[in-house]
């Protein structure tokens, strides 16, 4: 079937489904169908590990979710109505998916493909500071921080703090404008390091469909830059959305469909955050018809991804598509820590693990300090969580997570205190455009005791 | 007099037990002894639901627990609460305050401010949820309208916490500012931004948010 034939039946279902109370949804439909799956699928996580390595499992929670999504639906918040999809439908999603796409252009083009379970071909890398603030001066030289690190495959940008010393308003015609700026200084920034090609991701200043829509276009991001679409958490959608999807489809995008659930939120513990990932990836591919799924499951308190049970639910969920589909998936480091801190490399060495060995066919990383503290975030960890993703590929699920583990044993005791770092004008030396002797000589110190534990970083 | 703290740790369970009628029934029958209606809502129930709440905040019960907490709560104090205080003349406010809560315009992110919304409703708080991406203009008009005691506010991007500083200025260009205090918070809010845009107040959690809240009304944080 046509693309275009697949989104007009969504919206034909946006507009003629049951409708239901949002409440009622989020109780019933997502907290008690989860809790419902889990029991019925017996899925109980392994907390001796973090890498949970028992097939059996994984297979089951791939099941839970497809049954869970099949009873679910997605909410559309504008028409309060509910889209429901057959089980027969999410096969023909699945199957329709694509297994291998090109991104960006030229010498900078990349192929995108599907990974297996310990599988010796490494990831794709992305890294950026993923939408993190960014003042406006400082926004070409920390973009160009990361254009400029070869590992990279695709940049992710950040937001503008200001747009044209403004505030930014989101749904305004500054959030037009700042989309715009957006596009102008990434593409400053991607010819300093001479990467005019690389696939940039966005538009990350497009808080509503405006942006996506405007920046989007002649002399915007191109059809083989990666636009966003996110799905609400727990498991909603509006028209904003929507418009950006059937949009980004007629420009023939490479569309990333992108799902953060929240840790003890509506699907409750570690089980249930990767039952809602799964179901929400699949969500995703039947009602925006992306390329590839990317998943930032978050903490509640500290939105960081690296917590141990957030790690667990993403070990699962990268083996369970790969060994039961051929979906392209990502998952985003999101640490606490920031720039000049061990422990935000520490955060990386344990995600970067887990998502390499699970099968995930790309690592995203690094949006440094959560992705709030302006300006905090450089190039250097971005580099560092892609070689920690390229020397994971080809490690048994049993040795990724003794590292896992060690790495874990070394931020877990400052989680807490947030440790966000020094900004970027603090950490590189913008004149030659290189991280400072002081925050390379930590990489290069916390590069040499992961490789003592057996990470075989060059 | 009744063991209050034990009572306390009982309702505190019933809350989370599977029967969802428990927590009434038995606070029926516990109200039967020799506790009056005023003491067990200070002394048993509000604190109860604190323990719950901190539960939370301890991830030790997630979202689905808390909500279904809250709901039970609810009718504890609708069904049996409320008419044995109206029969017993009692001038005890049932409700520690009233909150108009809202994800400010433009922003979609919800699940904080639905925490927040939660965990002051455990905490004896009524609380007028109104979504997400909510104009500041409707922000105030709800708050006219239901005698809000405070208005909280929730954004978590750069590009909304603009819409906090106009419902700041909303209230006080219309000489609220005697009314109500507003409260803010979201992953990117810090106390130095909301002492810039004039704020009362700001809680970095769901649990702080409830200390914060008790403090704008002057009430002592329940034991
Ligand atoms: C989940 C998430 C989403 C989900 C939201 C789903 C939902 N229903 O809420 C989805 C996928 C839809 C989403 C979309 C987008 N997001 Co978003 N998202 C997040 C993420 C990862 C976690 C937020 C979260 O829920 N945390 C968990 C909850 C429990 O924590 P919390 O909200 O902070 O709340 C706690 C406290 O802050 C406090 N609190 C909260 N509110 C209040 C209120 C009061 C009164 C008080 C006292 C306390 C209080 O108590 C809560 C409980 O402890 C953050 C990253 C981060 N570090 O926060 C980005 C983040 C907020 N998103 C961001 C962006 C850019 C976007 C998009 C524009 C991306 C895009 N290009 O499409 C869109 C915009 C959508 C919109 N218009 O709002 C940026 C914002 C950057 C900036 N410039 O400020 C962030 C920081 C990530 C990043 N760096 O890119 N996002």
């Amino acid at each position: 079937m046509q693309k275009i034939d697949r989104l007009l039946k969504v919206i034909d279902k946006v507009y003629s489904g049951p409708i239901v109370n949002e409440k009622e949804f989020d109780h019933q439909n997502v907290a008690a169908g989860v809790a419902r799956v889990i029991e019925k699928y017996q899925i109980a996580f392994n907390k001796e590990q973090i890498i949970q390595s028992d097939d059996k499992l994984i297979d089951r929670v791939w099941e839970a979710a497809i049954d869970f999504l099949v009873g679910c639906g997605i909410y559309h918040t504008d028409t309060q109505r509910l889209i429901k999809f057959s089980r027969q439908e999410i096969k023909a999603a699945l199957t329709a998916a694509p297994s291998d796409v090109t991104i960006g252009l030229g010498a900078d083009a990349r192929q995108f493909k599907t990974r297996q379970v310990e599988d010796p071909r490494p990831p794709l890398v992305g890294g950026g500071p993923i939408g993190t603030p960014l003042s406006e001066d400082q926004y070409v030289p920390i973009m160009q921080s990361y254009f400029q690190e070869p590992i990279l495959d695709i940049v992710v940008p950040g937001t503008l703090a200001t747009s044209y010393g403004r505030q930014v308003r989101a749904r305004s015609p500054l959030e037009v404008i700042a989309s715009w700026q957006e596009v102008d200084l990434v593409q400053e920034a991607a010819a300093k390091a001479d990467r005019t090609g690389l696939s940039v991701m966005g538009v990350e200043m497009a808080m509503s469909d405006l942006g996506h829509l405007s920046a989007i276009s002649r002399g915007g991001y191109r059809p083989e830059d990666t636009h966003i679409v996110a799905l609400i958490s727990e498991m909603k959608t509006n028209n904003d959305l929507l418009n950006k999807a059937a949009h980004s489809l007629r420009q023939e995008g490479v569309i990333l469909g992108f799902y953060n659930p929240i840790l003890g939120g509506l699907g409750g513990g570690a089980e249930g955050v990767a039952v809602l990932i799964l179901a929400g990836w699949l969500a995703m591919h039947l009602i925006y018809l992306p390329t590839s799924v990317e998943s930032c499951p978050t903490h509640p308190f500290l939105s960081n991804s690296t917590t141990p049970d957030i790690m667990r639910a993403i070990s699962v969920v990268g083996a369970a598509v790969s060994r039961n589909s051929h979906l392209l998936s990502e998952f985003m480091t999101s640490p606490v820590s920031g720039p000049g801190t061990e422990s935000l490399l520490f955060e990386c060495v344990a995600m970067a693990t887990v998502v390499s060995a699970c099968g995930a066919s790309r690592a995203l990383g690094v949006r440094s300090g959560v992705g709030v503290v302006e300006n905090h975030c450089t190039g250097l960890e971005t580099r560092f969580n892609g070689e920690v993703a390229h020397a994971a590929a080809g490690l048994s699920r049993t040795q990724a997570d003794e590292i896992v583990r060690q790495a874990i044993e070394q931020y877990k005791p400052v989680m807490d205190q947030k440790p966000v770092g020094i900004p970027f004008s603090a950490a590189y030396d913008t004149e030659i455009m290189q991280p400072t002797r002081a925050w390379l000589d930590t990489y290069e110190q916390v590069k040499g005791e992961v490789i003592n534990w057996g990470l075989p970083m060059e | 007099m009744a063991d209050v703290e034990k009572l306390q740790g009982e309702l505190s369970e019933l809350l989370l037990v599977e029967d969802p009628d428990a927590g009434l029934a038995w606070a029926e029958e516990t109200l039967k002894g020799d506790i009056g209606v005023t003491d067990f809502f200070n002394l048993v129930f509000t604190p109860a639901m604190a323990a719950v709440g901190d539960k939370f905040g301890r991830m030790e019960i997630f979202l689905p627990e808390l909500m279904d907490a809250a709901d039970r709560a609810k009718r504890i104090s609708e069904e049996v609460l409320q008419p044995m205080m109206a029969a017993s003349d009692s001038d005890q406010e049932l409700i520690r305050g009233k909150i108009v809560m809202a994800s400010v315009k433009g922003d979609l992110h919800d699940i904080g401010k639905n925490m927040v919304v939660l965990m002051l409703r455990v905490n004896g708080f009524e609380v007028f949820d109104m979504g997400v991406d909510v104009a500041p203009r409707d922000i105030l008009d709800k708050a006219k309208e239901v005698e809000a005691d405070i208005v909280g506010l929730s954004s978590l991007m750069t590009t909304s916490m603009p819409y906090m500083k106009e419902c700041v200025e909303l209230r006080n260009g219309f000489g609220l500012k005697g009314n109500f205090s507003v409260i803010v918070g979201g992953a990117p809010i810090t106390a130095e931004y909301t002492a810039e845009i004039g704020a009362d107040s700001f809680g970095k959690n769901a649990v702080e948010a409830v200390e914060r809240c008790l403090a704008l009304l002057d009430r002592p944080a329940i034991e």
